[in-house]
């Protein structure tokens, strides 16, 4: 500590009148006693037991001479340097990753993370400048480069641990993307076990903050299902990632009813395994779950799943014009045939999943799908470009799935309202009359089809683990409905009149337009600029409502304008006649291919 | 300084002497000596001398052998009344308070020692009264002397009266060079001391000085009630009466509290040290009326039966 102003040290002189002035004041009573013998006695005691019994005969003086001090203290302007962890521009890497949310470290690794984090904020100086990138499959930065402390700290109340792996490698290359030019950059890399090697990688000055102190963990590691004569049979491997052996009770449920449970001692470092049979063969969903454990800090591995996909062979019908990937992808899935082919084949034999790879095709009723670049049948808008926000409807095969950790490379935007069933239409009423029913139910979210980043692929990542196939929570041939939910504010200049229904669509030759649904009135409107009407929308699939909107082009704008005294920013093009038959195929079975990525040993049954 | 009614009510009481001790002439006090009461104490042996009269024939008929049979013997009692006029018996806090001449400490202190004096006169002893101004009366017996006991009282106080006005501080009686000093030619009796016991240098080499001289001491300690309970309270500068030293004080209810605590450990410690020579320690308040000290407390402590 350093002193600025150190000739105020000559206020502390006032020391000496206050105490002369005190000696002053006080004026004793004299008292004659008869014998101060006692009362020396009792003097002697207070002083001998307790400081505070002696000042208080001073109390006054006292309060005088600590008021003074403060007083020279506040004068003299002391202060000190204090080691801040962060200085200038710092790279904060929060690790989010499954592993956080061991409770080794009260309450979980992620909060202690966030409260080392949070000081670190605490401690930046007016002219400190911190990102904050969160790490776990997807890296991203929570926060710009910023001097704004609330800023940082309202995105770092934002991080949620994730079950994914963190993707390391990402991260740095986000934190090197971040300092690049700037040597002075600190990172400070907040893990529970980061690599070191890719540390290095590191703009500036690095340093990594460890969290946690205890490595007990015992995890269901691997669950698959067999078919045996006398059933079902479950294979449950448990393992123990910690250093010392630990005495597990693992129960398997079948449906959500008790099937077995077991004991297994797992020794350390090691797995146990155990096998149940005589499960019932027609189960959906067989569940493991660890029960107790002497030493499992990390509560997110204790349960797996496996979906019992029969032993029955299942036909999948793949319409493409040459995707020799998906092919072979698909051919490695046990217990799928493919068959092949360009177009529809005209019998009428039913698949039991079809597979659209960039073409076109009617679908019976209720089939089971996966559509590959299949804008039309969703009656395709444009590229949706925001997938950080994805929403899943519910579905007891994806409950246990993290959406955090799937990764969108982009996402088109499908109005199911329009897919309404044949079976679905009132008696005596057209196709078209039933749409504002079925828009009624979907209109509060659209239904949007994506295509996964290729690194991503749903079959790719199936391909290698023959194990994943069981676990995996969205399979070929199970129906996952999956809907994405727009960021506010997309919509445009209409947003708030056709709430949640707006989507972006790309011109086919180039020029931006805008498909807006109206959930009310069953609806299309093609919106663009001064050249409405003149827009050719060339929807492979919609040839009737792109005919429709070409040949309708000035007369309800010119109505809307006149109810709203704007200028016609709309064309509508109502569609009188509709043909359901690739929406009855998508609205009961309409399926978009998703996967986890699941890399993360933490995360391996998400 | 006393009624002749409450007077007349102590001619029933009696000193309670601890122990038995020897007297100097024949009274009415049991001695350790065999004499020639009525009272049967045991036998011994015959030897040539012994007064054939007082062999006991029955016991020679059954056993052939002569015994001699023994008497207790009873003599007076030589009470001595020791009783401090220091000037911290005549203190209190206000001078003159409630137009009393003397201090309600004093007053009391010698009414008990006219009181207890009385009761050794009334009841044949032998009293021999000493103040610590080395002033004595007696050895006396019998009541008659009763009143020069009174006399001799009165005159005391109107010295110690006197002497406290030329001299208000500063004249000081040690209690222990007193007591040895009475205890050279004491002669084996009872001892009341009649005192505060408030001196600079105790007071466990004067106790241990009497009871080598077989002096059994009980010890009526006097305290005025503004030495049990204080009532003073803010700054103070405190003064000694006897040793005039100064003592500064802050006076609020803790530091009164702790003289409390420190006065009770104070009168254990004085009345531990009496009983372990076998005496008797009795602490009184001094503002308490003297028909109940005298009737009530000192019998019920087993002073007087």
């Amino acid at each position: 500590m350093d002193l600025l102003n150190p000739a105020a040290f000559l206020f502390a002189l006032l020391a000496a009148p206050i105490i002369l002035l005190y000696l002053l004041r006080l004026q004793r009573r004299e008292q004659i006693v008869s014998s101060t013998l006692l009362w020396r006695q009792v003097t002697m005691d207070r002083e001998a037991n307790t400081l505070w019994q002696r000042l208080r005969r001073h109390l006054l003086l006292f309060l005088q001479l600590s008021t003074l001090a403060f007083l020279v203290f506040a004068l003299i302007r002391p202060y000190m340097n204090v080691p801040s962890e962060v200085s200038g521009r710092s790279i904060v890497l929060l690790d989010a990753s499954a592993s956080m949310q061991a409770t080794d470290v009260a309450p979980s690794r992620f909060e202690a993370a966030r409260a080392r984090v949070r000081d670190a904020i605490n401690s930046m100086g007016a002219n400190d400048q911190m990102t904050l990138i969160v790490v776990d499959g997807a890296p991203r930065a929570l926060s710009a480069l910023t001097r704004d402390k609330l800023q940082l700290l309202d995105a770092l109340d934002a991080a949620r641990p994730s079950l994914d792996a963190a993707n390391w490698s990402a991260a740095i290359a986000l934190a090197v993307a971040t300092g690049a030019g700037n040597e002075d950059t600190t990172t400070l890399v907040v893990s529970d076990g980061a690599n070191a090697d890719d540390l290095s990688l590191l703009p500036g000055k690095a340093r990594f903050i460890p969290i946690g102190n205890r490595g007990d963990n015992v995890a269901i590691s691997a669950l698959t299902l067999r078919r045996t004569l006398r059933g079902l049979s479950a294979f449950v491997r448990v393992t123990n990632s910690g250093p010392q052996d630990d005495r597990v009770l693992v129960s398997l449920r079948a449906d959500g009813a008790l099937v077995d449970a077991r004991a297994l001692d797992v020794p350390a470092g090691a797995s146990a395994e155990w096998t149940i049979g005589n499960i019932n063969p027609n189960a959906v969903v067989v569940g493991a779950r660890i029960d107790e454990a002497q030493r499992n800090f990390l509560a997110v591995d204790d349960a797996a799943y496996a979906v019992n996909v029969g032993n029955t062979t299942r036909h999948a019908l793949l319409l493409t014009r040459g995707n020799r990937f998906l092919e072979q992808a698909l051919a490695f899935l046990p217990g799928l045939r493919v068959t092949r082919a360009a177009a529809m084949p005209p019998d009428a034999q039913t698949y039991d999943l079809y597979v659209l790879d960039n073409v076109t095709a009617t679908l019976p009723a209720r089939a089971n799908a996966l559509l590959i670049g299949a804008q039309s049948v969703f009656t395709p808008s444009g590229i949706f470009s925001n997938t950080d926000y994805v929403r899943t409807a519910p579905h007891p095969i994806a409950r246990n799935v993290d959406w955090r950790g799937v990764s969108v490379l982009d996402a088109r935007r499908g109005e199911r309202a329009e897919l309404a069933a044949p079976g679905d239409r009132e008696p005596g009423r057209p196709a078209g009359a039933c749409r504002r029913k079925r828009r009624g139910r979907f209109a509060a979210r659209g239904a949007h089809h994506f295509r996964p980043a290729p690194e991503r692929s749903p079959v790719a990542d199936r391909v290698p683990d023959p194990d994943r196939q069981q676990r995996g929570v969205a399979g070929a041939g199970a129906r996952a409905e999956c809907a994405a939910q727009r960021q506010a504010g997309r919509g445009g200049a209409d947003a708030g009149r056709y709430a949640g229904d707006a989507a972006v669509w790309g011109g086919s030759r180039g020029r931006p337009a805008r498909l807006r649904a109206d959930g009310l009135a069953g609806r299309l409107h093609l919106r663009r600029g001064p050249g409405a009407g003149r827009l050719r929308c060339e929807l492979h699939q919609r040839e009737r409502i792109a005919h429709r909107a070409q040949s309708q082009p000035a007369s309800r704008p010119r109505e809307r304008q006149r109810r709203a005294g704007r200028k016609p920013t709309h064309i509508a093009a109502r569609v009188l006649a509709w043909d359901g038959r690739h929406g009855a195929g998508l609205a009961a079975g309409g399926m978009v291919g998703l996967s986890t990525r699941t890399a993360d040993p933490m995360a391996r049954n998400a | 300084m006393l009624s002749e009614a409450f007077l007349q009510s102590l001619r029933t009481l009696r000193l309670n002497p601890p122990r038995r001790r020897v007297g100097s002439l024949t009274g009415e006090r049991r001695s350790v000596k065999r004499g020639r009461s009525v009272e049967f104490a045991d036998y011994r042996n015959y030897t040539p001398g012994d007064d054939p009269r007082r062999v006991d024939w029955n016991i020679y008929a059954r056993l052939e052998r002569p015994y001699i049979k023994l008497f207790e013997d009873e003599e007076d009692l030589t009470t001595h009344i020791l009783l401090d006029d220091s000037p911290s018996m005549f203190w209190q806090p206000d001078e003159e308070a409630d137009g009393q001449p003397l201090a309600q400490k004093w007053l009391c202190a010698a009414q008990l020692a006219v009181v207890l004096g009385y009761v050794a006169l009334a009841s044949g002893d032998k009293i021999v009264l000493e103040t610590s101004s080395s002033q004595r009366f007696g050895p006396k017996r019998g009541v008659a002397a009763a009143a020069a006991l009174i006399a001799f009282v009165e005159r005391v106080s109107a010295t110690a009266k006197r002497d406290l006005r030329a001299a208000p501080t500063g004249r000081r009686s040690p209690l222990n060079a007193w007591l040895k000093r009475y205890a050279l030619d004491a002669r084996p009796g009872l001892c009341i001391v009649i005192s505060d016991m408030l001196d600079e240098d105790g007071y466990a080499e004067g106790f241990n000085a009497l009871g080598n001289r077989r002096l059994d001491v009980n010890l009526l300690h006097t305290l005025s009630a503004d030495e049990l309970d204080p009532q003073f309270a803010g700054d103070l500068r405190l003064k000694d009466v006897e040793t005039a030293n100064l003592q500064d004080m802050s006076l609020d209810d803790a530091v009164l509290g702790q003289y409390r605590r420190r006065l009770t450990a104070w009168s254990e410690e004085i009345a531990a040290h009496v009983r372990r020579r076998g005496g008797r320690y009795h602490l009184t308040d001094t503002s308490l009326p003297l028909e109940r000290i005298v009737l009530k407390d000192l019998r019920r402590a087993e002073w007087l039966v």
